[in-house]
């Protein structure tokens, strides 16, 4: 303890050698030499105090406006996409309705209004209302690190699905399509580039016995030692499903095969 | 009175000049600030124990903060820099207390 005891006492010791050292009673005279240091070292002080108070709020107002400034530009991102995306299906709604008033009128038409259908619910392009299964994944309760549901996670049951032949998939009201990403950003995941909050609802419909061709996939094993392993929660439910037709993107570059030979 | 002059003056400066402090110099502000109060704590004990000399005050105060940025310094070039303002900032605070103990012993005997 003494060393403690030491390095305590020396640290605190003041520098004008009190208590110990017989201190000076009679003040010394001051010159005006010392006078002009005594003020230079005081304004010192000052100095620095206000320069420490100026910069720290200067920094603090600064990063609050700067958050504020990115809170309304998201906000503002946000608003614009959601009036483009009703804009959208507006413009869709619009093309199948002239579609389905043109088409019918020639033999050739009806074909293409037959394929065009076809192609449309293949890729996730209609709004379907079906019996199909519910799948809801979510995070290990209070969990940090492990017990958290993957970006994989989806990616593989969304795969898992598809394999055992749904025909339509949506995450937490996202419709997939062949192109739709599911992807992770920092501890987000993102399907179609939009974040998802928990917990994570796959929708599928496809066969009557989806649910039960899912549960015995590779994938619905991995679910289970997921559940097991990590206490991550799901549960798989049949019930009446209705999913959105999707919003992402028509591929730009993509021709039929006619056109392209 | 020749000091509070002095501190009125510098914190008008301070104010009013409103110096924009660089960023490598930073990290020595909070260090600058513990090493002024210090100072400044130490000089008014002196100053009640009637033992306060103007040379005493400069170089102390001259001398903790060039040491204190110093230490600093080395400890950033060594990759240490946090722990090393911590530790500084620890007997800086130490120091302030016990000054502040015995201005408090001398006014209110407690």
């Amino acid at each position: 303890m003494s060393l403690l005891t030491t390095l305590f006492d020396d640290a605190v010791r003041s520098d004008y050698g009190t208590g110990t050292t017989s201190p000076p009673r009679a003040r010394p005279m001051r010159t005006p030499r010392s006078a002009v240091g005594l003020v230079l070292v005081v304004g010192l002080v000052g100095f620095i105090l206000a320069t420490a108070l100026v910069t720290v709020r200067a920094q603090q107002s600064t990063t609050a406006a700067q958050r504020q400034d990115l809170l309304d530009r998201i906000l503002v991102a946000e608003s614009e996409n959601v009036r483009i995306d009703s804009e959208i299906a507006e413009r869709e709604a619009e093309v199948s309705q002239l579609s389905a008033a043109v088409l019918p009128n020639s033999p050739e038409g009806r074909l293409l209004a037959d394929r065009l259908a076809i192609a449309q619910f293949a890729a996730g392009y209609t709004p379907i209302t079906s019996p199909g299964v519910v799948l809801s994944i979510a995070d290990k309760l209070g969990a940090g690190g492990l017990g958290r549901v993957l970006d994989r996670d989806l990616q593989g049951v969304t795969n898992a699905l598809w394999s055992v032949g749904a025909t339509g998939i949506a995450i937490n009201g996202i419709r997939m399509t062949s192109t739709t990403a599911i992807r992770s950003a920092g501890e987000a995941i993102l399907v179609d580039y939009r974040p998802l909050a928990m917990p994570y609802v796959v929708t599928a419909i496809g066969p009557d016995d989806l649910a039960a061709r899912f549960m015995e996939s590779p994938e619905g094993a991995a679910l289970r030692s997921l559940q097991q392993q990590y206490g991550i929660e799901w549960s798989l439910d049949t019930s009446q499903v209705s999913m959105p037709a999707s919003a992402a993107e028509l591929p730009h570059l993509a021709l039929s095969g006619q056109e392209t030979s | 009175m020749i000091a509070v002059i002095g501190l009125a003056i510098g914190v008008a400066l301070g104010i009013f000049l409103h110096p924009d402090v660089p960023i490598w110099l930073q990290p020595y502000l909070p260090i600058a600030v513990v090493a002024a109060l210090d100072a400044v704590v130490g000089a008014f004990r002196a100053l009640a124990e009637g033992t306060f000399i103007d040379r005493v005050f400069i170089v102390s105060f001259l001398s903790n903060i060039v040491i204190a940025g110093l230490l600093v310094f080395l400890g950033d070039q060594l990759g240490v820099g946090s722990q090393i303002s911590t530790g500084v900032i620890i007997v800086l605070a130490m120091r302030i207390f016990a000054n502040a103990a015995a201005i408090r012993r001398k006014f209110f005997k407690a």
